[in-house]
């Protein structure tokens, strides 16, 4: 049972890790704490059950598609409000609100279009047999979702760490007038970086009914709260954290569920408290923003 | 485009909020010179070299640099026209020396900024043996270093500076001293918002801002000999 609940942990932490991750991009960059992440993984997880409803898509091609799409949303969405937010007299706070309002909005939206119930894919689309590792038998959209996902963080390291645009990104992250005064265009990094943010929100959305059992428009609450205990549980602005946040997460969360399940719904609370009483700048956190 | 065209700004008036804090400073550069900007704390200096570069708003005045007004620009479209700043922090502490000077060069393209940062590496051998070390790991005088090369990755016309000195060691200070005397007889401009007096090697004219507003020009020599200037530059009597 213990082999079984770390590695089911690490599955589902590798998918909490890319949903803390967008959200951690996007406040590094930005200094904005997007409390409309959770609501943008929903959109993404209705993606997926339309596209493969209605249109008979393999989850993947919608995640490729979802998450294209939301990049270019969210790099197009960036000046429309940023930049007004960025000028208010104090832009977190201003920014929390808006995005609030953001999210009741998506939410709301969610309601009219799809209705309150409970939307799955029930169909074995990657496969009816069970996989097995390290001796234990897994649902075969456990382990190509914990694949994928991993796939998909590393597609974002290779970014941050092995190309040009990441280096700027991560300059952005560490100081935007030093970014500025390097002659680095900080709008358009920030901008992409909220498509990013979005894009991997959205991909790890299309995972989600296969990992949470079915998407409806209020897991966006619950997603987004998770997504901050995740980023705050690594460190704030620190994308490798995140990872590790994601995987202490998910190996947490199968272990109260596999042995004190009633208590599983506290856990993103118990470790945000945890880590704020305990080590505020999070475990990878060393008193200063990394990137 | 004439000599005295290089770099001008003219009744530059600036603050923070309701604070005024430049009051119609006069400047001009021509290329290839080394001015050296002097004045007590809080006299205006980093909030002159910020307006320059367009992260304090300008209130007032006028802004050229190579025969155009800049003023209206933002700050990295400045930076890319040849306008560097050297910030007293100067680095990005997470990334490695080389990234640094990636993001230096980035409006080089990946081919040109990699053949500059190896010319680079050619003046600076200590940053080449640190390549892969994060910024936040290099002592102050490297450190230091970094900033001047990051600063002059994309080969701009004019480099400004704000206290370079800051922060280090006074042995380190004549180091710097020293790659800044090479870069200017390489032909690059320089303006430098000084304390330490060494950097007053490198002068060939100065400014002494008393106030937000230029109290003194000259050269070193009639800084020396000038009573009013030293009392502001040292914001101390006699």
């Amino acid at each position: 049972m213990l082999v079984y609940a770390l590695t089911a942990g690490v599955l589902f932490g590798l998918f909490y890790s890319l949903v803390g991750l967008g959200l951690n991009l996007v406040f590094g960059v930005l200094r904005m704490v997007n409390l409309a992440h959770g609501q943008f993984v929903m959109l993404g997880g209705f993606a997926a059950y339309l596209a493969y409803v209605r249109l008979g898509w393999h989850p993947l091609v919608t995640m490729v598609v979802a998450a294209a799409l939301f990049l270019g949303i969210g790099y197009l969405l960036y000046p429309l409000f940023a930049p007004r937010l960025a000028a208010s007299t104090d832009p977190e706070m201003i920014s929390l609100v808006f995005f609030f309002g953001v999210a009741e909005m998506i939410q709301a939206l969610a309601v009219i279009g799809f209705g309150n119930n409970q939307r799955s894919i029930y169909a074995p689309v990657f496969g009816a047999a069970p996989v097995r590792l390290l001796g234990e038998r897994f649902p075969a959209a456990w382990v190509v979702s914990g694949g994928v996902s991993l796939l998909a963080l590393l597609a974002v390291y290779l970014y941050l760490y092995r190309s040009r645009l990441g280096y700027a990104t991560r300059a952005v992250m560490a100081s935007r007038e030093e970014a500025l005064v390097s002659g680095l265009s900080v709008g358009r990094i920030s901008a992409l970086a909220f498509g990013i943010g979005l894009a991997l929100a959205a991909a790890g959305g299309v995972l989600s009914p296969f990992l949470l059992g079915g998407v409806n428009p209020g897991v966006g609450v619950g997603l987004t709260m998770t997504a901050f205990a995740v980023v705050v549980l690594g460190s704030l602005g620190n994308p490798l954290g995140t990872v590790l946040g994601g995987l202490i997460y998910g190996v947490s969360l199968m272990l109260m569920q596999s042995y004190l399940s009633e208590w599983t719904n506290l856990l993103p609370y118990l470790l945000l408290l945890v880590v704020l009483l305990v080590r505020p700048s999070g475990l990878l956190g060393r008193g200063v923003r990394h990137a | 485009m004439s000599v005295e065209d290089f770099f001008r700004a003219a009744g530059v008036e600036a603050g923070y909020g309701a604070l005024q804090v430049l009051w119609g400073v006069e400047l001009s550069l021509r290329q290839g010179e080394s001015v050296v900007l002097l004045g007590a704390n809080g006299a205006g200096k980093t909030t002159l070299l910020r307006t320059l570069l367009g992260l304090v708003p300008l209130w007032r005045g006028e802004i050229r640099f190579l025969g155009r007004r800049i003023e209206t620009w933002p700050t990295e479209t400045r930076v890319r026209a040849g306008l560097a700043f050297m910030t007293e922090q100067g680095v990005f502490p997470n990334l490695s020396v080389e990234e640094n000077l990636a993001v230096g060069g980035f409006h080089l393209g990946r081919t040109t900024a990699r053949r500059r940062i190896g010319e680079l590496y050619e003046m600076f051998a200590d940053l080449r043996e640190k390549r892969r070390e994060p910024a936040a790991n290099l002592s102050g005088g490297q450190r230091k270093l970094l900033a001047v090369a990051k600063a002059v990755v994309a080969r701009p016309r004019l480099l400004l500076m704000d206290e370079p000195s800051a922060g280090l060691a006074p042995r380190l200070v004549g180091q710097v001293v020293e790659i800044l005397r090479q870069l200017h007889r390489d032909g690059l401009t320089l303006f430098i918002a000084e304390q330490n007096v060494k950097f007053l090697e490198l002068a060939q004219r100065t400014l002494v801002l008393e106030g937000g507003r230029v109290a003194f020009r000259g050269t070193v020599e009639e800084l020396r000999e000038n009573d009013a200037a030293r009392k502001a530059y040292f914001g101390l009597e006699g």
